[in-house]
């Protein structure tokens, strides 16, 4: 598999009020991949794509892009020149342009071209309105088409989604997605939302303090995660003790469970029900289908999944 | 850029057609001076390139230029400011037997710098209703205690004044020259504000009996447009001062030929038309100063106060005590 | 990447060259002079400090509460005439302040032009001291408030004035309470511009009789030809000037609460019925015949008295001041916009420091510009050896920068504030050059904020007087100076029409200015 993006040992001190870190980021991403970085705001993922784009400039490491070096010791490419293209978070359309021009702005390409991606994100009949006629939807899709039909070998979207609330974010995910798969093109997100990761990428990298903590797909770092903030990043840890923890659907309240336990809270979440219960006095969160459970039942349950350890230095 | 050199290049063409120019600066901004320059012009030529400004900013720009001065003539009133300038070595000498007939010599520098182009006499403007003239005499009486609260005149920075005052130290002494300034301050009606017009209207209209300002302005006033001014000027009556003493102050407007004056032939040209009768005629009806050259009469109206005795003390011994002058004033807290 | 580290100076190179005449000024007072310090405990010292201040606060106040009035009638109600007096309101700026000063004169002396409309010769008003002069200053001046706090109470967002009419707040309890607070940042800020012109005049405190610190200089320095005098005049001069700057930025700061009360939606004027209707009309009418109708009756007055002897070379005058003041507000807005352009992409710490040297001459008295130009081009002229410099127009236009370079930075400034540093982002990603970003981009977005400061520039500089007084070729009058010049001789009704010519001018742009900002295009 050819790596598009190849970054090594990249560092750029990162701070957050008086307290800096210095980093040192190695990571690659494949030809044809969707790659995300997912991260609290504030955890540096906005200042890594904006290195790779070229707007801001690292203090150490090298950024390696279709195999062309575009930043080391001795190289520091403007972006125009990196083959990169970003989608930012605002969608940052020229205001005074039409649609047409926004999209075709600083590139060289020609009408076939213009129609084609028109055609592809649906904005067809759009070309000659200007962005403050378009809905929110319709603006994201011109800052995608801009940026796709440059043809970039690596396509940067910076939380393309944060701005857009609940149910209509479920569908742009998908439209979103389905465009990049049908260009064809390798592209990196930022995001905080575990669900955007979950259903875009094919590989997550979890970022924390300006450091890649862990890289993986979703269900890798799902089930294996390296630490506990990559854990409860993905979703809810049960602590069964000190260092000790499991996914709360992976404990079973079942009639042969090895331990015994009171329920104190039942929740009712739609496709399950989160149930807290206390053992040894030791709460503990569980994920239950079960429809009959009752407050200050006594049940028994059974681990039916990895327990993780993890050690907090 | 282009617009620049445009601009320029059009102002440097209309000089290059004439044959030869002369530069320069005045202090004077009158339309009587235009029509000379203009007539100068026609009779001989020499273009004429003015730039107007204050007195003391242009004997500060002379300075600063230096050598790469544009300037061949410096047109200014009032001695001090000439003074200044031949004393801070910005003017020339100038040998031309035209001006030693036209100008007489108390007229003009004893070391051929500069040249008295009119004559003006700082007097006394009073309210005739209100003061006998046989109650006035000189400048220093001024002091006397019945003239409290009743007399006028501008502030002491302005070039006239500081003359006045110069005058006096040169005439009697830095001490007299004191007594003088505090006395006159203790009578004034109010600190002096505005212009010589300003005195004289406030004279008209009683807030004080008595004005120190130069003749001309009242022959401005009497002979312009507005009939307002003229009831003004014609309720108020002059006085000579000093006649029994020093004389009344005069002061001049006067030209001189700059050091570094690129066409000082020119120059000597056009301040010896200055101080012909024809142009001297000008400057007296058209703004009722006295002419310097002994052959024209003045104005009418300024024929009609009567000849009086003039302080014939030489300028230069004004000028020379012009900045003694500032540091009495300042001492007396005439403001 | 030779070029990039170019770039990096171009802002710092600009605004050092605009603080030149000024630094000149300073370091050839140094080498000539030096610094007094009984000065500091002199009496003269405490008469400038007294004047200066009591001239500045007083006009400070007074623009501060004729600005108020006139923008919150303006701005939130409809009455009788509310329109005519939108624009009446905003005119006095096309007048210089100097020509203000004459026609009150005029007005107000003895058997002047209130005493014959009476028909008393004892009607008469003395105005020329401090408090005439606050009044001049303040009619000239208020419009800065008028225009900034017009925008700001008209932007007040809806929600607030809905909070209000719902708690049942009394109208006067709701200005004082609610509705001034969250103006204060515009108000003060066109408060603070009166004032920085108010310290930086000459021609009107001196024909009024005011001593501040401009007056000290131009005494020091021509009246004793002292100029370690005259230097330490003005380095208190520019104590005073950083003061009320500092000031100023720290209150701003203070008041970065009003963005969320602003919004788009403006809420609808109230329109005004009954007493209230002609109350409101009746401040509108008597402050507007102060502020605009005396001034310009009396110029029509004077032009009138004057037309069988009309000066027509006054045209010659206009195409001299027009195609000057244009030629300057063009260079100068380039240079503004180059200098903002640099400082946002190629920011540096030196580039921060030398834009606020290039902001300073707002405060300085054009004769003292005037001066520094002088040395300067004295300097370079020997050290080359000929004439490059002295005498031309390239001299007058750099007074001009350097005493303006403020007004229109003031307008870009605003500009690029609106434009998003992600537009910043996507252009240096996709645009194909920089230089191609710049015309495309940044130069159509811009263009409203150009325009608008382009005409304050063009405004400031066809009034401007000692600098062009001093600087000018030889044979190039403006109308100011040629006004200024006619009242020198004491012929003030001949002031009348070449100073309507002005005007005319003036208020063009005015208009033109007036009806951007209505329009909110800024």
């Amino acid at each position: 598999m050819k790596k598009i993006v190849d970054i090594k040992n990249l560092r750029k001190v990162f701070c957050k009020g008086n307290i800096c870190v210095a980093n040192d980021i190695n990571l690659f991403i494949n030809e044809g991949e969707i790659f995300t970085i997912l991260g609290k705001s504030g955890s540096g993922k906005t200042t890594f794509l904006r290195m790779i784009a070229g707007l801001e400039t690292p203090d150490k490491g090298q950024i390696i892009i279709d195999e062309k070096e575009v930043f080391s010791k001795q190289t520091n490419l403007q972006p125009k020149n990196r083959g990169v293209a970003v989608v930012f978070q605002n969608y940052a359309l020229l205001p005074h342009l039409s649609i047409a021009s926004n999209i075709t702005f600083g590139s060289d390409a020609s009408k076939a071209d213009l129609e084609e991606v028109l055609e592809k994100t649906k904005l067809k009949g759009q070309e000659n309105k200007f962005p403050h006629e378009l809905s929110g939807g319709q603006q994201q899709r011109v800052a995608l088409a801009r940026a796709i039909i440059t043809k970039p070998k690596i396509l940067l979207l910076d939380e393309p989604l944060s701005n857009i609330d609940t149910e209509l974010r479920a569908h742009l995910r998908v439209e979103l997605k389905e465009m990049i798969k049908l260009f064809g093109i390798t592209a990196l997100f930022i995001t905080h939302d575990k669900e955007d990761a979950f259903y875009l990428s094919d590989r997550i990298a979890i970022i924390s303090g300006g450091d890649i903590l862990q890289v993986g797909t979703a269900k890798d770092i799902y089930h294996h995660p390296a630490d506990l903030y990559c854990a409860n990043f993905l979703g809810k840890m049960t602590k069964i003790s000190e260092n000790s923890y499991i996914r709360p659907e992976h404990i079973q309240i079942c009639e042969n469970g090895k331990y015994e336990a009171i329920i104190k809270n039942i929740v009712f979440y739609g496709s399950f029900y989160e149930v807290l219960i206390l053992s040894n006095n030791q709460e503990l969160l569980v994920h239950s289908f079960n429809d009959n459970l009752q407050v200050n039942q006594t049940i028994k349950y059974d681990f039916d999944g990895e327990i993780l350890n993890f050690s907090i230095y | 850029m282009i617009k620049k050199l445009a601009l320029g290049a059009i102002v440097l063409a209309s000089s290059l057609f004439a044959s030869g120019e002369v530069n320069v600066y005045s202090h004077r901004h009158y339309d009587s001076d235009k029509l000379l320059f203009k007539t100068f012009e026609e009779k001989t030529g020499i273009k004429v390139n003015v730039v107007t400004a204050k007195a003391e900013e242009l004997v500060s720009k002379l300075a600063i230029e230096g050598a790469n001065t544009p300037a061949d003539i410096l047109i200014t009133a009032d001695i001090g400011n000439l003074y200044e300038a031949k004393d801070r070595k910005l003017l020339q000498t100038v040998e031309s037997k035209t001006l030693e007939e036209n100008i007489p010599s108390h007229l003009r520098d004893d070391k051929k710098e500069w040249f008295g182009l009119t004559k003006r006499a700082r007097v006394f403007v009073y309210n005739p209703a209100k003061v006998n003239p046989a109650d006035l005499s000189d400048y220093l009486s001024l002091t006397d205690a019945k003239f409290k609260g009743k007399v006028i005149t501008r502030s002491s920075t302005n070039a006239y004044n500081k003359s006045l005052l110069a005058s006096i130290i040169a005439n009697h002494g830095e001490t007299k020259a004191l007594e003088f300034t505090k006395g006159l301050v203790a009578n004034f009606s109010y600190d002096p504000k505005g212009s010589d017009r300003d005195q004289i209207r406030a004279v008209a209209a009683g807030d004080a009996d008595i004005a120190i300002v130069n003749t001309y302005y009242l022959g401005v006033m009497l002979n312009g447009k507005d009939q307002k001014d003229i009831d003004i000027a014609n309720s108020v009556k002059i006085f000579f001062p000093a006649q029994k003493t020093t004389g009344t102050h005069i002061n001049i407007s006067g030209a001189g030929v700059t050091l570094h004056a690129k066409n000082k032939e020119n120059a000597v040209k056009l301040i010896e038309f200055l101080s012909s009768s024809e142009a001297q005629a000008i400057f007296a009806e058209g703004n009722h100063e006295y002419p310097v050259n002994p052959k024209v009469k003045a104005s009418g109206t300024v024929v009609a106060w009567g000849t009086f005795k003039e302080d014939n003390i030489a300028l230069n011994e004004i000028g020379k005590n012009t900045k003694k002058a500032v540091e009495i004033a300042t001492e007396g807290n005439w403001k | 990447m030779e070029i990039n580290k170019f770039k990096y100076y171009l802002a710092p190179i600009i605004g050092l060259s605009i603080a030149l005449p000024i630094l000149s000024l300073i370091i050839y007072f140094l080498i000539e002079g030096s610094f007094n310090f009984n000065f500091l405990k002199s009496n003269a010292l405490i008469e400038y400090t007294k004047n200066t201040s009591l001239l500045i606060f007083g006009t400070f106040t007074l623009v501060l509460i004729l600005g108020t009035i006139t923008s919150y009638l303006s701005a939130r109600f409809e009455y009788l005439g509310a329109k005519f007096f939108a624009i009446t309101f905003v005119l006095p700026l096309a007048y210089p302040a100097y020509i203000l000063g004459y026609t009150y004169v005029g007005f107000f002396e003895y058997r002047g032009i209130l005493s014959d409309i009476v028909g008393n010769t004892g009607v008469r008003f003395d105005i020329l001291n401090m408090y005439g002069a606050i009044f001049i200053f303040a009619i000239a001046m208020f419009p800065y408030v008028y225009i900034l706090a017009r925008v700001s109470f008209g932007s007040i967002s809806s929600t607030v004035c809905e909070l209000v009419s719902l708690q049942q707040i009394n109208p006067i309890k709701a200005f004082f309470r609610v509705y001034l607070p969250l103006s204060y940042p515009a108000i003060f800020a066109g408060s603070i511009l009166a004032m920085m012109e108010t310290l930086s005049d000459y021609g009107t405190v001196l024909y009024f009789g005011i001593e501040t610190f401009s007056v000290g200089i131009f005494k020091s320095w021509f009246g004793y030809g002292d100029l370690a005098q005259a230097i330490n005049v003005a380095m208190i001069l520019l104590v005073f000037v950083f003061g009320i700057l500092w000031t100023e930025s720290l209150i701003r700061k203070k008041y970065r609460f009003v963005s969320s009360t602003h919004s788009r939606k403006k809420s609808p004027k109230i329109k005004l019925k009954g007493k209230y209707n002609l109350l409101a009309f009746v401040i509108s009418f008597i402050i507007s015949t102060f502020t605009l109708f005396v001034p310009t009756g009396v110029l029509i007055y004077w032009f009138i008295l004057d037309i069988n002897t009309l000066d027509f070379n006054t045209f010659d005058y206009l195409f001299n001041t027009l195609t000057l003041n244009i030629i300057s507000s063009i260079i100068i807005i380039i240079l503004s916009f180059i200098m903002i352009y640099m400082l946002r992409f190629y920011p540096s710490k030196i580039g921060n420091i030398t834009h606020k040297l290039s902001i300073l001459g707002y405060s300085i008295p054009g004769a003292v510009i005037g001066v520094g130009l002088l040395i300067l081009s004295s300097f370079i002229d020997k050290s080359l050896g000929f004439i490059l410099f002295s005498g031309t127009f390239f001299m007058v236009i750099f007074a001009y920068a350097t005493r303006y370079f403020a007004s229109s930075i003031g307008s870009i400034e605003n500009g690029f504030s609106k434009i998003d540093t992600s537009i910043d982002d996507a252009t240096k990603i996709f645009g194909k050059s920089e230089a191609n970003n710049i015309f495309k981009v940044y130069l159509p977005l811009m263009k409203p904020y150009i325009i608008s400061g382009f005409l304050i520039l063009y405004i400031d500089i066809a009034k401007e007087l000692p600098a062009t007084l001093i600087l000018r070729p030889f044979n190039f009058d403006t109308l100011a100076i040629r006004i200024y010049e006619l009242a020198s001789n004491e012929m003030l009704y001949k002031v009348g029409f070449p100073s309507l010519v002005l005007i005319l001018t003036t208020a063009i742009a005015v208009m033109l200015l007036n009806s951007r900002f209505v329009r909110r295009k800024i």
